[in-house]
């Protein structure tokens, strides 16, 4: 009845790294304004993983698009209704303040090297790029799930509502995850800012679950996709299960755990929490295509 | 557009008076079962319900779904922007 959106499973992996990429960017503002030398140097780590996950997203964006061209005519015309043109736009901003901001971190990663201490004047640039990066990270991380809302496919446009806070909060969990991973693999998990951001992570992983289920639920028969069958089992087991479930569940186990096995858990946690992260993606994306190709949601939806 | 629409009422005003009650115009704002998007710029003269004819008999346009979508993640955001604000600040 309605034609399916056209493109290829690389925008999966775009809507993933953006929102990792974007998320981190907050992460990292939000460490750097108020987290004391700890959050600092969680916001150093924060900066380089969104900075180096947002790489791939123009190059999946443009391939998934077919040709670059396609990326700069959405650049050229303006246009406030299409979250596509909007989006293309905040993507192009937010990579340039994620440079001019990994640039700065690289340059004060060698004056600290010297011991220089960074004076008022860079210490203001820093401030004004964080806000400028928690806020086109956001950005980002959340207007995916609004461009998806605003298609013809039913089990994206059905419920609007939450579709956009459940991308947004998957982005969340992920980036923190993201950030979380570097920083244990690095042995850089000591300082107090980092159990904060572990406390983020678990509060956002449980906001992700519930926005899940409660999606699902609400989708009532147009969930078939995203219920049924091979996605189905993808969702419960891989995302609700081993994705979101598991990983709080070690996290709960971690101190109880002897000193040397903390560190594997973390790792085996955060690595559990990207799996599931994807898992959404994927079967909301993948899901889309199928629903578009059922008439009878169509019908359901507009009839 | 317009002609076309005239000509399409034309034909279900003369369906009707042959006596099929079904008849109705897909596609006008007006007589067909196609409400809230104004009409589209595609019609069709059918004796029965939309979906008999597999069209959809509510279509809706998806660009009015940005501002419940936007509104909703804006709130999202503004949740998790407290929620990072609080949980990375400093405790001293």
């Amino acid at each position: 009845v309605i034609h399916g959106p056209h493109w290829k499973w690389l925008i999966i992996g775009y809507f993933y790294f953006g929102g990792i990429s974007g998320a981190s960017a907050a992460v990292a503002a939000f460490s750097r304004l108020h987290g004391g030398t700890s959050g600092a140097q969680l916001a150093r780590i924060a900066t380089y993983v969104s900075f180096l996950t947002l790489l791939p997203c123009p190059v999946l964006l443009i391939l998934d698009l077919g040709r670059p061209a396609r990326f700069f005519h959405m650049l050229r015309v303006f246009r406030s209704s299409s979250p596509m043109s909007i989006g293309t736009w905040g993507l192009t901003a937010f990579g340039l303040i994620s440079a001019v901001t990994t640039g700065l971190q690289l340059l004060e990663d060698q004056w600290a090297r010297r011991g220089v201490h960074p004076g008022v004047a860079r210490r203001a640039a820093g401030t004004v790029l964080a806000l400028l990066g928690a806020l086109s990270g956001f950005f980002v991380a959340g207007y995916t799930g609004v461009l998806l809302a605003a298609t013809a496919v039913p089990l994206w446009s059905k419920r609007p509502g939450l579709l956009g806070p459940l991308f947004f909060s998957s982005a969340m969990t992920s980036g923190a995850a993201a950030i979380s991973a570097v920083a244990t693999a690095m042995e850089r998990e000591d300082g107090d800012a980092f159990a904060r951001l572990r406390a983020l992570e678990m509060l956002s992983t449980v906001a992700e679950e519930s926005l899940l289920v409660t999606w699902i639920f609400a989708l009532g028969p147009t969930a078939k996709p995203v219920a049924e069958g091979r996605l189905g089992a993808v969702v419960r087991h891989g995302a609700i299960g081993a994705g979101m479930a598991l990983p709080l569940a070690v996290t709960a186990l971690a101190p109880h755990l002897p000193g040397r096995m903390r560190r594997p858990a973390a790792l085996i946690s955060a690595a559990l929490t990207l799996a599931g992260g994807f898992a959404v993606r994927y079967a909301v994306v993948v899901g889309g295509r199928q629903s578009a190709d059922d008439p009878q949601a169509t019908f359901e939806m507009t009839g | 557009v317009e002609e076309l629409k005239q000509a399409g009422r034309e034909r279900v005003a003369t369906l009707k008076e042959q006596g099929v009650d079904e008849a109705r115009l897909y596609g006008d704002d007006e007589l067909g079962g196609t409400g809230g998007i104004n009409g589209l710029n595609a019609m069709f003269v059918l004796n029965g319900p939309p979906d008999a004819f597999n069209l959809p008999a509510g279509p809706r346009l998806p660009r009015l779904n940005i501002l419940p979508a936007a509104a909703a993640t804006i709130v999202a955001a503004a949740g998790y922007g407290l929620a990072a604000a609080f949980s990375l600040r400093r405790r001293s």
